[in-house]
């Protein structure tokens, strides 16, 4: 038999994805010398540390980060002793935007196998100003994070219960935002739809983590204390968030009624999230879920007090996947990046061209729309579900 | 069919049939309510302590005055308000003597806030399926809206106060109890002069014999019964009844910071002098035009009209008037709420409502403006001509339709079209 040439349909179809990532990796590449001041001032001292005093340094308590950071810090500098600080310490978040990428092309499969959404729902989190600005340039390390969630969500989608908690324990044990999407999860386990003893892999992925620093000499306690004094390190109502918190004077008159009330809010908001997916009737179908956790990652850090700009990072993300399930929500991911790149501009450039008042009225608009979208379905539902009984 | 008028046994409650039973009551449901109620308990606690410009100028004084004073203080005009708040302080003063006294002039209307809370969970609860948790969801969302918030606990004003009258109102009216509600009307009109910018409504639907006129007898009895306490004190009757009178000379602003039209001028003293009795005149207008919609709707009217007209009142009569404060829009706040779970599809109206309030309130609280006043007079302006357009279409005599499907009661009349 004849071995035929691939066509040219087929190259192409090929070359696309290739291209997208290089063009991803290009933009990237052109970012990497910039140094902001959370790097002089965190993540190079971090870095030094680690390459001075190599694996006996994790005895000590010289950053204020949980760990699986650091020791994925420790693998790039064991691995590439020579790279620039300020490029080594970006690895790890640039490789972090890919998986999430990888993640947010799995979900999309999930409903349409056979469109390029998912393809282009990759290139939207790749090209997204906020996962560009926040590894590339920055050196933050919120993609890390935010890919596990994102890896979470796949595999809840898939009604993959353990690999779901371990990739959400993950995302725990690097940050304590993780926590925004705990609505979510709690809503799912009072429907049924997730089982009670796979969330116990949480506080042992969590615990795991800190092994390696217990066994390099860190106290225990001092190990368990790192959240709660990330906590309790800024008095703030926002740093720079585009939050709720945004329309009240962040000065000491008013912090202290506020920063209790911002708490209040918040468990007020997740138990009605939580109250709202209860009460969803029906199966829930994979969009549908899909909103709801972009729901509680929006909602719960907009009502929490302290929170950083960059704490909308996850939402970002997630508004790119929903607009791909549901394109009718076209609003959410351009409100939603819109207002991320503006929030970034204070610490990243100095400068404020929108208000942040303005900025919070923007995430307040993205909240109202997805809860209206959502609020109808469960009404629509609810109807079809009687109309069903009468039939019965 | 007609419509039959609000208040009859036999309306119908919109929904039920074709959601009856359908959204199961579980313990989830229970425990997230109670506890979100615990939580707007401590909201009020965390943020109580705050005193404010107001509080140092008048609550301070007023209560100090009654406390170390007494029933007596009552013979003299040493508040400004219209006695029964003032009643209340005394009581307080009186039985709870060691109360804290930014917590003491607070305490009123944050049993009213309850007691807000309570009516809209059963206004709601007239007009929704049984077994839905709307009721209590209104109920949650009218307790935890940021001006109902920062109005009764952070700032310590008493609109409360005045919108449980008015729910109270409501609710009767609703039920057809109309001698309560008339008497619920009074209370509101005795804590707060702001109730009479439902008078319009009332008297046409009393005219027009939509209600009974008599009960309304019952108000102006219950706001002398109101002063009578302070006429045995021995305060001149006169100096009583010119209190609302009083008030309404005390300051010479065209606005003060309310996102009313006069927010369109500028604040100086030639343009009030100019303006102030246009603006009154306006007012006067603007309740004129709602008497006549009210008296010449040719349906009768049911629950959802009634809320619509009355949310209406508390719009546009504050809206047109001069010298309104900021926070004269909070009936039209607690209304909007009652009206967007009465018409879920528009969810819209309390957003704006409610937004424009606790934006208008920084000018004075935090003492900043985070939005300029004419921009949320705007707001105001577009919620007013979408709220009177609804109003119409909804008052057009179309023949009873089926819900809609994304929503219940979504724009009945648009349906039809």
């Amino acid at each position: 038999v004849k071995r035929r040439l691939p066509s040219w349909q087929t190259v192409l179809d090929a070359l696309i994805p290739v291209l997208g990532i290089a063009l991803a990796l290009a933009v990237r590449y052109t970012l990497l010398d910039f140094k902001s001041v959370d790097y002089f001032s965190y993540t190079k001292p971090w870095y030094l540390t680690l390459k001075s005093s190599g694996f006996a340094g994790f005895g000590a308590d010289f950053s204020n980060y949980n760990l699986p950071y650091l020791y994925v810090l420790y693998v790039v500098i064991r691995l590439l002793p020579d790279a620039a600080p300020w490029v080594a310490i970006k690895l790890p978040s640039i490789a972090a935007d890919f998986l999430a990428a990888w993640f947010a092309f799995r979900i999309v499969r999930l409903q349409r196998p056979h469109s390029s959404a998912a393809l282009l729902a990759a290139f939207g989190i790749l090209f997204a100003p906020t996962v560009i600005l926040n590894s590339a340039y920055w050196g933050q390390a919120d993609s890390i994070y935010a890919c596990a969630l994102l890896g979470c969500l796949y595999f809840l989608l898939r009604r993959q219960d353990f690999p779901a908690m371990l990739l959400l324990g993950i995302a725990f044990a690097f940050k304590a935002q993780a926590v925004f999407l705990a609505p979510f999860i709690l809503g799912l386990l009072l429907r049924g739809e997730l089982r009670w003893r796979s969330t116990l892999v949480i506080p042992a992925v969590y615990l795991l983590a800190l092994v390696p620093a217990l066994a390099a000499g860190r106290p225990l306690l001092d190990l368990l204390l790192i959240y709660p004094a990330q906590a309790n390190q800024y008095e703030r109502l926002t740093l720079h968030a585009p939050s709720a918190l945004a329309w009240i004077p962040d000065t000491g008159r008013f912090y202290p009624f506020f920063y209790p009330a911002g708490l209040i809010a918040a468990a007020t908001g997740a138990i009605l999230l939580v109250l709202g997916m209860v009460r969803q009737p029906g199966k829930m179908s994979l969009d549908l879920q899909s909103r709801w956790a972009l729901a509680a990652v929006v909602l719960t850090p907009f009502l929490l007090p302290k929170m950083h700009e960059r704490y909308f990072y996850v939402a970002d993300l997630m508004s790119i996947v929903v607009v791909f399930l549901r394109p009718r929500l076209l609003a959410l991911p351009v409100l939603m990046l819109t207002v991320s790149f503006f929030a970034y501009q204070p610490t990243l450039f100095g400068v404020e061209p929108v208000p942040m008042s303005i900025l919070a009225l923007g995430v307040l608009a993205v909240i109202v729309i997805l809860f209206r979208d959502i609020g109808a379905e469960i009404w629509s539902s609810a109807l079809a579900d009687s109309n069903n009984r009468a039939v019965k | 069919m007609t419509t039959p008028a609000f208040g009859s046994k036999d309306e119908p409650r919109t929904g039920q049939s074709s959601t009856r039973n359908l959204i199961p009551s579980n313990w989830v449901a229970h425990a997230a309510l109670i506890v979100c109620v615990a939580l707007a308990l401590a909201l009020r606690y965390v943020l109580i302590e705050f005193r404010s410009v107001d509080f140092y100028a008048s609550l301070k004084p007023w209560y100090n005055a009654i406390r170390s004073e007494g029933f007596s203080v009552f013979a003299t005009d040493f508040s400004t308000y219209n006695p029964p708040y003032l009643y209340m302080l005394y009581l307080i003063a009186r039985f709870f003597p060691s109360t804290a006294v930014v917590w003491a002039v607070k305490i009123p209307a944050l049993m009213a806030d309850g007691l807000c809370a309570l009516l809209t969970y059963l206004i709601i609860r007239q007009e929704s399926p049984q077994r839905s948790i709307l009721p209590q969801m209104a109920a949650l969302v009218f307790l935890f809206a940021p001006s109902v918030v920062l109005n009764s606990a952070f700032w310590g004003q008493a609109d409360s106060l005045l919108a449980a009258g008015l729910l109270g109102w409501l609710y009767f009216s609703i039920r057809g109890r109309h001698a309560v509600a008339a008497i619920c009307y009074g209370v509101a009109l005795a804590f707060k002069l702001q109730a009479i910018f439902l008078a319009p409504v009332l008297l046409a639907l009393a005219l027009k014999g939509s209600v009974p006129w008599r009960p309304l007898l019952s108000v102006p009895a219950v706001l002398l019964a109101a002063i009578a306490p302070s006429w045995l004190a021995g305060r001149p009757l006169g100096q009583l009844l010119g209190i609302y009178l009083h008030q309404a000379s005390q300051f010479e602003y065209i606005t003060m910071n309310a996102a009313s039209a006069y927010a369109w001028l500028p604040g100086s003293k030639q343009v009030f002098n100019d303006f102030y009795q246009a603006g009154v005149v306006l007012g006067l207008c603007a309740a004129f035009i709602l008497f006549v919609v009210s008296y010449r709707n040719p349906r009768p009217p049911t629950t959802r009209h009634l809320v619509g007209l009355a949310l209406v009142a508390f719009l546009a009569v504050p809206f047109f008037l001069p010298k309104m404060h900021d926070r004269y829009f909070y009936p039209a706040d607690v209304l909007a709420i009652v009206y967007a779970f009465l018409f879920p599809a528009r969810f819209y109206i309390p957003l704006a409502v409610v937004g424009v309030s606790f934006f208008s309130y920084q000018p004075f609280l935090f003492e900043r403006e985070l939005i300029p006043l004419p921009c949320l007079t705007g707001v105001l302006l577009v919620v007013l001509g979408i709220l009177v357009h609804k109003m119409i279409s909804d008052m057009r005599p179309t023949p009873d339709v089926a819900l809609s499907s994304d929503f219940p009661d979504s724009d009945v009349g648009e349906a039809v079209r």
